[in-house]
């Protein structure tokens, strides 16, 4: 831009409007308001949110022909195994975690349930991967929930949060004031509260547990997120499968790992009853978010295309659902 | 001002004294803030941290008045006598040196001379008021109303208001002023002062109170009363202990034999400089020694006397002085106060009718009978403090006068977390039992409503199901009715077709599995479960069994109709005795 000379009368006011605007802005939110305000993604070039990590998979919905995703899955007899093997298969950790960076994992760890009743993530497969992005150089591995039961009850009956610990992890509990507020940029969420801990690491793993849903039919990775977001929550339910998406383009995990030592088939997502429970060891793995829900949902015995939250997400660019769009690789272990 | 000291023994006395009343204090307060989930170690069983109920095992009030209320022992509460047996043989040591209520109107007292000076100095009432009796008479009162089975001792029992009002107004001040602070300092930008602020919220969160802070209900009130007594202590020492205390006044008629008394000596010229610093109003010059139920044996008047008079004497004084060591109440005023708490015991329960209970006496899992319950509780609120959720607040008329601050559930504060027994651990009477995990699964203490004038998907046909999702129940109280009038369940069985739907209108009046239908399919992942887009499509509208429903109110607290929730718990239903049968 070139630099011209203007009026002293246009120059004072155009700084009054600057500053009136400005502090109008301060004092409707307060100073940190403001300051997100200057910094906040919608005063930058970039048209959506600035993600908090990119995806390190192949972009998905990218070229024509089949096999736009790609996926793993892994059947074991232990977790920690089967674990191991599929991030193998993915090109191991080092390809998702590189050495120095933050790792937040985002479990399910909801409910104040035992790992038998599968309301939760198993604990296993979190202290394994714990272990794996430790090994990948990690500076640091976080773990956090924002619960829906009393907090200390699901960290503990979950057993996440001991077998966390003991693999190296910090486990912190989500806080009040770790929530703030931040542009989501969705259709139906436009400004949300989210947990800090997801918007100031490096890489996020989303390692959600296979489960049925009243409301929703399925609850996996994309509906994961909603442990990483504060606020009157319920709200969400009212446009569950477009909220969803809104969250799952919002986190942009470079990894999901979907848990399914242990899936619940009915009375999700919180359940109780140990005969909605269906043990199936296994696990699938993807950097596209879709397809490893997509996978996920069938285990559960629902059909990807009767599930609208998947048909958006495909539709805003989020990934495949199709099956004969992912290239699955299946393995024993 | 004495030239000389006192002697060595008398310093180290007090200097005893204090160092007791401050462990004690220390400890009630460490105990009190630690009564709550301990989630420290991450256990399995929900378990407390620390557990302040041990004070009141020892405490001889709340052993008598429960005895003459609830007519049943606890054992753990005999450890009193441990205490009384103490007060018989040295007097008012309890008192004086471990009551941690009485350590803070002592130290309320000193703080406030201190400042204030002389401007708000009594002497008329540093001496022996005859209006102390009054605290007999209130014992008195409280005993009789005892007898017939009103346990109201824990209102004024000191251990019992202490611990209401450090739950109830302390600490959830105390935890917001902390964690304000913390924010300040967070704010405040650069390094170690931001760090300051990050490790002192994580202290306040995580070690001292374990949760956000909580919120209940009359505080104000509570705590007005806390700092309204605490504040008298500037005009009148140890105004509450001398004047009110029921605790006190039993201890001081079983102080009536006390072998241990001080004793002025043969030298003395009746300077009274002993009675300046006398906490009890017990006027220890008196040449038979301070009134033996008044004496705290706090020993600042053997201190203070310049020639070192006082001493300590074992065995009974003599000179046949004895039948006005402890203030005669006055027969008449003593027999008034008994009628006065025998006319108590009805009036504090006019209001309702015991067929029609309030809906919001929501009592804690556990809990006995409403008469026992009243009966048996001390009203010392332990149990709000322990309650995780901060589902328990203290009651005000819904238990009618009688229930004034014994513990009701209100779900627009939190709810009964399923796998949690701390009310239980907590209570020191019993008046809630202790549960096992599985009894506690299985207790019912209230019944949910579907508000079908509210409800988001029944009144907008928007689609909600944020309580069945929340439902801990095996199985789930709250199902859906899918708009054809049939319900099904979130899932019991495998495989089969919910069914076909069918006209709404039909449907209006019908309850489920009408007449003539084959009864509600249990459905497991029916093809036409899937949620579809078409116009037409059936909204999942709640319907709660209450057979099943345990009436813990977390559908309540997490319904998104904030103001006035669209599903609510009442006490009806609640499963305690027959007294409140549903149906």
């Amino acid at each position: 831009m070139t630099s011209r000379r203007i009026a002293r009368r246009e120059f004072i006011a155009r700084s009054a409007r600057a500053g009136l605007s400005l502090a109008g802005m301060g004092f409707l939110g307060g100073p940190g308001a403001l300051a997100q305000a200057l910094t906040s993604p919608a005063l930058q070039p970039a048209s959506s949110p600035t993600p908090v990590a990119s995806p390190a998979g192949p972009s998905p919905a990218a070229g024509q022909g089949a096999a736009a995703s790609r996926a793993w899955v892994v059947e074991f007899t232990a977790p920690a195994q089967g674990v191991r093997k599929a991030i193998e298969l993915a090109g191991g950790m080092g390809r998702f975690v590189s050495r120095g960076d933050r790792v937040v994992l985002k479990p399910n760890m909801g409910w104040a349930r035992p790992p038998e009743l599968a309301a939760n993530t198993n604990p296993d497969v979190m202290a394994e991967l714990t272990r794996l992005c430790l090994e990948a150089g990690a500076k640091e591995v976080l773990i956090t929930e924002h619960t829906c039961n009393t907090a200390q009850r699901c960290y503990a009956m979950s057993g996440i949060a001991q077998a966390c610990e003991s693999a190296g992890a910090k486990v912190l509990y989500t806080r009040d004031s770790m929530f703030r507020k931040h542009k989501v940029g969705g259709e139906f969420l436009k400004e949300w509260e989210v947990t800090d801990l997801f918007l100031e690491c490096d890489k996020i793993i989303n390692v959600p547990v296979a489960k049925h849903h009243g409301l929703s039919r399925v609850t996996i990775g994309m509906k994961n997120w909603m442990g990483a977001i504060g606020g009157n929550r319920g709200r969400l339910h009212q446009n569950i499968h477009v909220a969803v998406v809104d969250l799952a383009a919002f986190f942009k995990p470079v990894l999901t790992v979907v848990d399914c030592t242990r899936v619940l088939m009915s009375g999700g997502p919180s359940s109780g009853d140990p005969n909605h429970v269906r043990r199936l060891n296994r696990i699938v793995v993807s950097a596209d978010p879709v397809a490893a829900d997509s996978l996920a949902a069938e285990f559960l015995g629902a059909r990807p295309a009767e599930l609208p939250f998947l048909q958006n997400a495909r539709m805003r660019g989020l990934g495949e659902w199709e099956r004969s769009r992912i290239a699955v690789e299946t393995v024993k272990v | 001002m004495a030239s000389r000291r006192a002697p060595l023994q008398y310093r180290l006395f007090v200097a005893f004294r204090r160092g007791s009343q401050a462990v004690f204090f220390t400890l009630f307060v460490w105990a009190a803030l630690g009564t709550r989930l301990d989630a420290g170690a991450f256990s399995l069983e929900p378990r407390l941290d620390s557990n302040v109920r041990w004070f009141f095992h020892f405490d001889p009030l709340i052993l008598l008045s429960t005895v003459l209320a609830h007519r049943r022992l606890e054992w753990v509460l005999s450890w009193a006598l441990v205490v009384a047996g103490a007060t018989v043989l040295l007097g008012r040591v309890f008192c004086g040196w471990v009551c941690p209520f009485g350590t803070l109107h002592h130290a309320a007292g000193w703080v406030g001379r201190r400042v204030w000076r002389e401007k708000w100095r009594r002497p008329v009432l540093e001496k022996y008021h005859p209006a102390q009796r009054v605290r007999v008479w209130l014992l008195a009162g409280l005993l009789a109303a005892a007898v017939f089975g009103v346990n109201l001792a824990g209102w004024l029992d000191p251990l019992s208001f202490l611990q209401r009002s450090l739950t109830v107004f302390v600490f959830p001040l105390a935890e917001r002023v902390l964690l304000g602070l913390a924010a300040v300092l967070k704010g405040a930008g650069g390094g170690p002062v931001e760090g300051a602020g990050r490790a002192l919220e994580s202290w306040t969160l995580e070690q001292a109170f374990g949760f956000s802070p909580f919120t209940y209900r009359q505080a104000a009130l509570i705590g007005g009363l806390f700092i309204g007594i605490l504040t008298v202590n500037i005009f009148i020492r140890r105004f509450w202990c001398r004047f009110v205390c029921p605790l006190g006044a039993l201890l001081g008629v079983l102080s009536r034999w006390s072998l241990l008394r001080i004793q002025p000596g043969q030298s003395c010229t009746d300077c009274r400089v002993c009675a300046a610093d006398c906490e009890g109003g017990a006027d220890p010059y008196r040449p038979q020694g301070p009134r033996q139920s008044e004496c705290l044996l706090v020993g600042n008047c053997l201190v203070q006397c310049h020639r070192s008079e006082l001493r300590f004497e074992l065995g009974r004084s003599g000179g046949g002085v004895r039948g006005v060591d402890i203030p005669d109440p006055g027969r008449r005023r003593l027999l008034g106060a008994a009628l006065a708490g025998l006319a108590a015991a009805p009036l504090v329960r006019i209001g309702l009718r015991p067929d029609r209970p309030h809906p919001a006496l929501i009592r804690p899992p556990g809990a006995l009978a409403e008469a026992e319950f009243l009966a048996a509780c001390v009203r010392c609120d332990a149990c709000l403090k322990a309650c995780p959720t901060n589902f328990l607040q203290p009651a005000f008329l819904e238990g009618r006068l009688e229930g004034l601050w014994t513990p009701i559930g209100d779900a627009g504060f939190g709810w009964c977390e399923q796998d949690c027994t701390l009310c239980g651990q907590a209570c020191p009477t019993g008046a809630i039992r202790l549960l096992s995990l599985a009894e506690k699964r299985a207790a019912k203490i209230a019944t949910a409503f579907v508000d079908r004038s509210r409800c988001l998907p029944w009144v907008f046909e928007r689609e909600c199901a944020v309580c069945e999702e929340h439902c801990p129940t095996t199985p789930k109280a709250i199902t859906f009715l899918d708009g054809g009038g049939r319900g099904w369940r979130g899932g019991q069985g495998a495989g089969r077709r919910a069914g076909q739907g069918r006209d709404l209108e039909a449907d209006q009046g019908q309850s489920r599995g009408a007449q003539g239908e084959e009864p509600p399919v249990p459905y497991g992942i029916p093809e036409d479960e899937t949620d579809s887009r078409e116009p037409g499509r059936r909204f999942k509208r709640p319907i709660v069994d209450p057979e099943v429903c345990t009436g813990c109110g977390i559908c309540q607290f997490k319904c998104p109709v904030t103001d006035l929730p669209a599903i609510r718990i009442t006490a009806v239903g609640e499963k305690r005795a027959a007294t409140n049968p549903f149906g």
